[in-house]
């Protein structure tokens, strides 16, 4: 009779899938994960940075050239 | 020259952000469970704060222009709006992030995570309404105030997911229950990101009210 596999297949890229990532129950290594977490983070907050200040650097320009020459509508 | 105020408070966040991440990296011991992993915590859970904080202005925003009328409140809306969807969208790639050396999968239909995304797709929805009316600036008022008012429905459905259903995320965690330097660390990096926020919050402000103003400067009389 067959019986069906109930096996979890954990991934083995996760710190909890190495049988040797697991140390006394307290999850071992994982600091690819937390640099990739860190790492995006500065990325968005750094991106962000940049987008906002040129905005506002294009905006600010825009406004002094709008009343340096008013449009005639 | 002199500098604008809320660079002053943008310098000062970097700072702060740059001590605090070193202090949630190197400075605190690791977890007794997740061990190293729970320092990506030290990001995820600020930036949590800090969405819901952000939107939350929002929500003030929309309420004072449909109170007031006021512009102010609704360039106001217009910058919270942005830098609300900016941390929502990184929280949930950080907790994506995170779930994997911890659960096992990138994504999983938690009640938590499930009500984030929804949070993020009704907001970018806002965003989107407020893109596609163009022309008439007190009609696209009206329209994001009063969307935003509905969208922030979403915040305490989201807040409270972990409490409402059954879920996988953690539940909120009183601070008597956590050693002082993870407590520090979330706190010295909450503080960081309050005070970038608000740096990209006041930028933002100042692109919506120079849009604003371009758009309702005078024209010049007809030269005869």
């Amino acid at each position: 009779m067959e019986t069906e596999n109930t096996t979890t297949e954990v991934p083995a890229d996760t710190a909890a899938g190495a049988p040797e990532g697991l140390a006394g129950g307290v999850l071992d290594g994982g600091w690819s994960f937390i640099w990739a977490a860190y790492f995006m983070t500065w990325t968005f907050l750094g991106g962000y940075a940049i987008y906002v200040n040129v905005r506002r650097f294009l905006s600010a320009r825009a406004v002094a050239e709008a009343e340096a020459h008013p449009r005639r509508d | 020259m002199k500098l604008p105020w809320e660079h002053v408070i943008g310098i000062i966040g970097l700072g702060v952000l740059i001590y605090g991440q070193w202090f949630g990296l190197v400075g605190v011991p690791p977890d007794r469970h997740m061990g190293e992993v729970a320092r990506i915590l030290f990001v995820h859970v600020p930036t949590a704060w800090n969405a819901f904080a952000v939107y939350t202005v929002a929500f003030i925003g929309a309420l004072g222009y449909l109170l007031s009328g006021r512009k102010g409140f609704d360039h106001l809306l217009e910058a919270t709006l942005e830098v609300g969807t900016l941390l929502t969208f990184m929280l949930i790639l950080q907790g994506s992030i995170f779930a994997r050396p911890t659960w096992g999968v990138w994504w999983t239909w938690d009640p938590r995570l499930v009500s984030s995304a929804v949070m993020l797709a009704v907001y970018v929805g806002v965003l989107v309404l407020r893109t596609i009316v163009v022309g008439d600036v007190e009609l696209r008022a009206m329209l994001t105030s009063v969307a935003t008012i509905l969208a922030s429905v979403t915040l305490p459905v989201t807040y409270f997911s972990v409490q409402i259903w059954r879920s996988m995320h953690q539940m909120q965690t009183a601070p008597t229950d956590i050693d002082s330097p993870l407590k520090m660390a979330w706190r010295i990096n909450a503080i960081a990101f309050a005070l970038i926020a608000t740096w990209f919050i006041a930028r933002r402000y100042r692109v919506a009210r120079d849009n604003y103003t371009r758009r309702e400067a005078p024209p010049l009389p007809e030269v005869a």
